[in-house]
């Protein structure tokens, strides 16, 4: 439906690999300022909350398709990439997570990501009925 | 946190105010003024139910350790950190310390304080610092002083 006002798919690898940065650095930000290189207790505090392994698992999901958005890569693992919802999901949680109380600004990212997943899930709908 | 408050002993506003025996506990609220408190205008959508409550038990708002402070590093109280007068209980987490308070009263049941009332699960009544029990969402086993780049192990 959007697709025919602006063809947001020519950026879509730009706007991926920006997002892995952001996730990047935050994720340095985490590791670096917060536990201070402490490797064992990364770990710890990344198996132990759900709060961190949220975000270490969108982490992790993004590293997967920046590496395999390189060319060479790319045609055998571009089926794999749909996991990118699974990160846009636990990303939305993580975010929400890290509030110690929701407000208005959470409540505005859980209002877009509806969208998107009523969305997606009416364009799945759409692509039975063709087939 | 190692801030220099001025400020005076909350004891001394107690015995000031001589409250029955039969007080318990002591309750604090913020002062209540949307044109103030941006959160406080958003009606529905605020984070939090307004007036801010907090309390203490009574042993606790005895100790010479509680402070009612009216300033710190030499000045008196900037708008975001209380002003005019607000409590300090440096034992314990920094939403007990309530800011801008504009009424006190004593009673012989606990206050329901505003973070127990909007999350239970994480936060409590006493909410003593300690290193050993998590936040469920993170550690509390190092904190950083103000002033300081590197962590240290929280002081308790």
């Amino acid at each position: 439906m959007l697709k025919k006002a602006v063809n947001l798919i020519k950026y879509r690898r730009t706007i991926g690999l920006f997002s892995f940065f952001y996730a990047f650095l935050h994720m340095l930000n985490f590791v670096i300022l917060d536990m201070e290189l402490d490797l064992s207790t990364v770990l710890k505090e990344t198996l132990e909350k759900p709060f961190i392994y949220l975000g270490m698992s969108t982490f992790l999901i993004l590293l997967f398709m920046a590496i395999t958005s390189l060319k060479i890569l790319f045609g055998r693992f571009y089926k794999y990439h749909k996991v990118i919802y699974i990160a846009i999901l636990l990303a939305t949680i993580h975010f929400v997570m890290a509030q110690k109380a929701l407000s208005i600004e959470q409540f505005g990212y859980l209002f877009i990501m509806s969208i998107v997943i009523i969305f997606k899930f009416l364009q799945r709908i759409k692509r039975l009925n063709i087939s | 946190m190692v801030v220099p408050w001025i400020g005076f002993e909350l004891s001394h506003l107690i015995k000031y105010a001589k409250p029955l025996s039969s007080a318990k506990y002591i309750r604090f609220e913020t002062l209540y003024d949307p044109e103030q408190f941006p959160d406080q205008k958003r009606g529905a959508f605020a984070a939090l139910h307004y007036p801010y409550i907090e309390g203490l038990r009574m042993d606790e708002a005895m100790n010479p350790l509680t402070l009612m402070a009216v300033g710190l590093y030499g000045h008196t109280l900037p708008p975001q950190n209380g002003a005019p007068l607000r409590l300090i209980v440096p034992w314990k987490y920094g939403f007990k310390s309530i800011k801008s308070i504009v009424k006190i009263t004593f009673s012989d049941t606990q206050p329901l304080n505003t973070w127990q009332e909007t999350a239970p699960n994480e936060y409590g009544f006493y909410a003593n610092v300690n290193p050993k029990v998590d936040h469920p969402r993170w550690s509390q086993k190092r904190e950083r002083l103000l002033g300081k780049f590197f962590k240290q192990d929280t002081l308790c």
